[in-house]
């Protein structure tokens, strides 16, 4: 990982531009939360803008910022076509405008794990390819834990409410995804402390 | 790019916005939103299918259930047009509407207003009769282009009752062929209604075949015909459709594929209610699952209707069947109740008909067959044999202290004995004839299909 300057890494209007976008894509479903037109609308075009914006900062930071090593770069490529390609050739899948967020929240999914990745890397002191590799592929595994702990939580404990969405199928695969969600979650936060306490080791050294 | 990242000189800015996660933190939560969204399409996305490749093939299957058109001379539709147009409306009050009294006592129909109202309708009711005569009948529906077309029922319902009020007045009268010829009519029109065998339908010819059998019942009890020509009048005219599997297997065809043409045609976009809709915004996350566990149970019922047995638990089938979300499937999920009617239905005519022949035996021997094997072959072919389980049409005199039958049934015999003529059943147990005028009746009520005759010393007083 290789800051190319000393100047800030982003800018700050580029945060609030997303924050409000965040802000936005969560009011629509708070604003219009009795009507589902509205939020069907609504959370589409907040959605999309959220995750177009986010697909544009994190690209932005990965290739303009900073720098990762051809198997991070192979990875990341990997990824991203598969999870767009698996996308893409979904049946039906295009036919439904609100899934159209899909294909940019993955893309904003798999460069913000290796921005994160490269920046903990670096921060750690990690330098050997293949570690810096392992830590790629166990950022996008932590940055999706909450989500496998929510969606797991739901399809295991919301099947004998709604069964006629939830099969006993993916009801079993729920099972899986809460203990993988939730050792995601703790590995997630471990890695938080260490590398935050060595962020806050180098910002005070260099304070002093 | 490096092939390996180097020692740096400076990590401030990368420290600094590290530390500075509060933003990022905010962005998380639609991201894990989207995550999960993700994660549901990862999960269901094998039995995604495109709906627009399907929408063509249940098109032209829905294409291939066109009948040929049949002339207007021997179109039986046009004839019930033409007598919807000549009826004349109840105009009386409604506690007198005879059209809400066929299985009720007879006394109402006796009442002046209710014979001008059925005199009035002498030409319809002559319509109707011609129509009952003719073995074709085209409603003239086009399901390609409008799939759950129907024709207007509740006409169609005010045409059995009029057949159904001339029954009751000409019993009433004493002309029990000529009110056996109304019930034969009744048939017909249900009969009619089926060569268009859409769920709906089904379930209005149903009704109407449960109606001859009431109203043939309350004539029993109010208006009991005694000669043996007038009971084989009403024995030909009660004669159920016979073949409920055939008729239930014929039905679930003609449904499932209008239904499938419709449920691809939503969403491919290519029909109302189309996907851009709401509730069903979310369609192409779950329609391969649905289509596919529909496709399945329907599979189910079909087999079990062709080997001429009861489909076992729809619930069971569509748990076997549900790869992901199967939000149609578990709505149809409801109509074993349709076909359940059916059998019902089926189960009261063959009561019924075996009942109009114990009378016969009766007039003609002056007293009860010993069994109903008595029966054969001078007023029945055969032993007539329930619906469902392969077990004889029974008779009993014991009485009943306790009867959740209809409650006309329930204060006629009060002080009376009967004998009760009646089949095991939906559930196949003997109860001794203790049935449910419910046409479906409750899981664990006694449901006897049966048929109540006074007793022969009322007959004798």
């Amino acid at each position: 990982m290789i800051p190319l300057q000393c100047p800030p890494l982003d800018a700050g209007w580029s945060r609030r531009v997303l924050t409000v976008l965040a802000l936005m894509v969560i009011g629509s479903f708070v604003a219009f939360g009795s009507n589902l037109k509205h939020v069907h609308t609504g959370a589409l075009v907040a959605l999309n803008a959220f995750a177009l914006a986010l697909c544009a900062y994190y690209f932005w930071l990965l290739f303009r910022r900073l720098q990762c090593s051809l198997v991070e770069l192979c990875l990341v490529i990997g990824m991203l076509g598969n999870v767009e390609g698996i996308l893409l050739t979904t049946p039906s899948l295009m036919g439904s405008p609100g899934m159209w967020a899909l294909l940019p929240l993955s893309a904003a999914w798999i460069v913000a794990g290796a921005v994160k990745s490269s920046a903990q890397c670096a921060l750690l002191g990690i330098t050997a390819p293949l570690r810096r590799a392992g830590m790629l592929l166990l950022n996008w595994m932590l940055l999706a834990s909450p989500a496998l702990l929510l969606a797991g939580g739901v399809l295991y404990f919301g099947q004998h409410m709604a069964e006629a969405f939830i099969s006993r199928g993916m009801a079993e695969w729920g099972f899986w995804m809460i203990p993988l969600g939730a050792l995601g979650c703790i590995v997630g936060v471990m890695m938080e402390i260490r590398v935050t306490r060595a962020a806050r080791a180098l910002l005070g050294a260099s304070a002093s | 790019m490096n092939d390996s990242a180097g020692n740096l000189p400076d990590l401030k800015p990368l420290a600094q916005w590290y530390v500075h996660r509060w933003h990022r933190a905010l962005w998380f939560l639609p991201l894990t939103v989207g995550l999960m969204g993700l994660i549901a399409v990862l999960l269901v996305r094998g039995s995604m299918e495109d709906p627009r490749a399907n929408y063509e093939k249940s098109r032209a299957a829905v294409a291939a259930l066109k009948r040929a058109p049949v002339p207007d001379e021997q179109n039986a539709w046009l004839v019930y047009e033409r007598a919807r147009g000549v009826r004349v409306i109840w105009v009386g009050h409604s506690d007198t509407d005879p059209q809400y009294k066929t299985d009720g006592e007879s006394e109402i129909f006796a009442l002046e207003d209710v014979q001008i109202h059925w005199k009035d309708n002498a030409a319809a009711i002559a319509l109707l009769h011609s129509a009952g005569d003719m073995s074709e009948c085209d409603m003239g529906l086009d399901q390609v282009a409008n799939p759950f077309s129907l024709p207007s029922l509740l006409n169609t319902r005010e045409c059995a009752n009029l057949l159904a009020i001339d029954a009751r007045c000409q019993a009433l009268a004493g002309n029990h062929k000529a009110a056996a010829k109304s019930l034969r009519a009744i048939r017909r029109l249900a009969r009619h209604l089926e060569t268009q065998p859409l769920l709906l339908n089904q379930m209005i010819a149903t009704s109407f075949d449960a109606m001859v059998n009431e109203v043939f019942h309350a004539i029993i009890c109010f208006d009991t015909p005694s000669t043996i020509d007038d009971l084989e009048a009403y024995k030909h005219a009660l004669a159920g459709p016979g073949e409920p599997f055939e008729r239930a297997a014929r039905c679930l065809k003609y449904e499932s594929a209008v239904f499938l043409y419709t449920f691809d045609g939503a969403a491919a976009g290519l029909m109302k209610p189309q996907t851009r809709n709401p509730p069903i915004g979310m369609m192409p996350l779950w329609y391969g699952s649905d289509r596919n566990c529909y496709l399945g149970v329907i599979g189910d019922a079909l087999q079990s209707f062709e080997q001429h047995r009861w489909p076992e638990g729809f619930d069971d089938s569509i748990q076997r069947h549900q790869r992901g979300p199967s939000v149609i499937t578990h709505m149809v999920g409801t109509t074993p109740r349709a076909w359940l009617a059916l059998f019902v239905t089926e189960e009261r005519a063959r009561v019924a008909v075996t009942a109009a022949a114990f009378l016969q035996f009766r007039a003609k021997h002056g007293r009860d067959p010993k069994d109903i094997g008595d029966l054969v072959p001078t007023f029945l072919p055969q032993v007539p044999m329930a619906a469902l389980f392969d077990t004889p049409v029974r008779w009993t005199s014991e009485p009943l202290n306790d009867s959740a039958d209809r409650p006309y049934i329930s204060t006629f015999y009060k002080d009376r004995k009967s004998i009760r003529i009646y089949t095991v059943g939906l559930n196949g147990i003997d109860e001794g004839g203790n049935g449910n005028y419910m046409v479906v009746p409750g899981e664990n009520e006694p449901d006897d299909a049966t048929f109540y005759i006074p007793a022969l010393e009322r007959v004798a007083k």
